[in-house]
């Protein structure tokens, strides 16, 4: 294992330390918990948004914790969903008296968790809702939407309903705005090498060298399809026509196109890849409002990427323009 | 063990399964990463430390706090679907019986344990064949109403417990998940040990030995 860490059993805890430290302005933690929160909380006349999953995966979730994103992130250990104790005591930290809406993503065990969390948090007379991010294609059949995973459209959500709920919209309305992401969501990622978990120093999977694999999950689940490595382009085209395939994205259609490295793969081989995605997608008369190209969902240091696809109208285009600072997300 | 099962017992119980639970946790791991996300055995060991703790720290004096102690610590504790599911398994065993049972015979040892199951298959969703810990805690706790029904000791019963959950965590190899995070590997998951399941054979031949 090649990783710059102290005691494994303190990793969690070192990161949220560091990022705090990093962002003095921005972020602080809530007690001993593993939970990341605006400094300002709790912000008067806005629902809040609570974000959070296993952790391992940075910059998600907590680097997505600002202003215009989400209040607070309930973290776990790493490829573990937070415990409903943490997340009940994010949403009680927040809570401003509009109530609360929680975006994770479709995990077994932080569906399981933030549903005890939320009933937990209403049996105390707080308002909370939820939506559940499913984007990725590989891991359900399209009309099995919720077995599918949530992945890299997550900070999409989190910008879009972050944005949303600071114009003092209602938890429902807030809700639907978030739900509307998802449905216009679709993501897809390609993995060239296991990665390792470091409290343990295994590989989750084993993938030989000079192969690939489609819908490789954020943990080490199996994807799809194990190829023999292809060409940038010829990667780009295939991740690209199962998205456009999926939702479907039609011609005429405006997206947000982001780019995501899963730890190793490198910022050269990114910008190759959004170059096939602009050639592509205008062939295919597809317009992207906005290019997102970088780290947003990693898997310790898997190599690989994922694409995802968001579909926008104007009220979604209105709230992606709105201005946010967190620290993996900052727009002026 | 052909008497009654006392507080002291159930503390003794408790130690064992962490103790085991403790010395397995890298294996539960290996389990887990090949049709999972490898981290079962350090999460559930997390949990039980937990419950550890807390038992020490709130110094519960009957057996339904003491189960209820562990189980919350667990929940609260640690996250992933070990958190609610394995917690539950004791916190529902404690919720079944008032604080004042002092001794459980083998009837209220099989009705706490068909408590659990029930609520554990609420919770998780999962049935037996879905390959997870159910496939192995569900035919251990069949075996014991049989053997409460039939009037057996508390050491027979639990005996034949280990035996049965041991075959049920065997025969998930030959299951394809359904259920949880090694679902999403599919046909890829047969031929693989559930470590869920498998963690419930340790817990159970853990409460064995311990009596014995």
């Amino acid at each position: 294992m090649r990783k710059l860490i102290n005691m494994p059993k303190d990793i969690v805890n070192e990161v949220m330390d560091g990022l705090v430290a990093a962002n003095k302005n921005l972020l602080q933690r809530i007690g001993d918990f593993t939970i990341i929160a605006r400094k300002d909380i709790p912000v008067k006349n806005k629902v809040a948004i609570v974000t959070g999953g296993g952790s391992g995966h940075e910059p998600l979730f907590s680097e997505y914790v600002g202003k215009g994103m989400a209040d607070a992130s309930a973290n776990g250990q790493i490829f573990a969903s937070p415990s409903s104790g943490i997340i009940l005591e994010a949403i009680k930290a927040v809570e401003a008296g509009e109530g609360t809406l929680l975006i994770y993503n479709n995990y077994a065990g932080d569906v399981l968790n933030f549903e005890m969390a939320m009933e937990m948090a209403r049996d105390e007379g707080i308002k909370v809702e939820q939506v559940i991010v499913n984007d990725d294609v590989a891991s359900g059949a399209k009309d099995k939407r919720s077995n599918r995973r949530g992945t890299t459209a997550t900070p999409i959500v989190l910008k879009i309903a972050g944005a949303a709920s600071s114009t003092e919209m209602n938890i429902d309305l807030l809700k639907a705005v978030a739900q509307k992401v998802i449905d216009n969501s679709r993501s897809l990622g390609v993995s060239l090498s296991s990665c390792t978990l470091p409290e343990t120093g295994m590989a989750t999977f084993a993938l030989e060298d000079g192969k690939m694999e489609f819908g490789m999950g954020l943990h080490g689940e199996a994807g799809i399809k194990k190829v023999d490595i292809m060409s940038a382009d010829e990667t780009a085209r295939t991740i690209l026509d199962m998205l456009i395939d999926d939702l479907p994205f039609n011609k005429g259609d405006e997206v947000i196109a982001l780019i995501n490295g899963y730890g190793s793969t490198t910022k050269m081989e990114m910008y190759i890849i959004s170059r096939k995605i602009h050639m592509y997608l205008e062939e295919k008369g597809i317009k992207i409002y906005s290019t997102e190209v970088g780290e947003f969902c990693t898997s310790q240091e898997m190599a690989g990427v994922s694409i995802t696809l968001v579909k926008l109208d104007e009220e979604l285009k209105k709230y992606y323009d709105m201005p946010c600072e967190a620290p993996g997300f900052k727009k002026f | 063990m052909e008497k009654n099962l006392v507080f002291e017992d159930f503390k003794k119980i408790i130690t064992g399964i962490n103790k085991t639970i403790q010395e397995n946790k890298i294996l539960l791991c290996k389990l887990d990463s090949v049709i999972g996300d490898g981290d079962h055995g350090m999460t559930i060991a997390k949990g039980f430390d937990a419950a550890m703790e807390k038992i020490e720290k709130t110094q519960p004096a009957n057996i339904s706090d003491l189960l209820k102690a562990a189980g919350s610590a667990i929940i609260m504790t640690i996250g992933g679907v070990s958190g609610p599911i394995f917690g539950s398994l004791f916190s529902e065993m404690g919720r079944t019986i008032s604080s004042d049972i002092e001794s459980v015979d083998i009837k209220i040892l099989s009705s706490m344990f068909s408590a659990s199951l029930e609520k554990i298959m609420k919770l998780g969703g999962a049935e037996p064949g879905d390959k997870t810990m159910v496939d192995a805690f569900y035919p251990a706790v069949k075996s014991l109403e049989d053997s409460a029904d039939a009037g057996l000791s508390i050491k027979d019963a639990l005996n034949k417990m280990v035996e049965a959950s041991r075959a049920g965590a065997d025969s998930t190899k030959d299951m394809i998940s359904k259920k949880g995070r090694s679902s999403y590997s599919g046909e890829r998951s047969l031929g693989y040990k559930d470590a869920g399941a498998n963690t419930i054979y340790f817990i159970i031949k853990a409460i064995y030995e311990e009596l014995e």
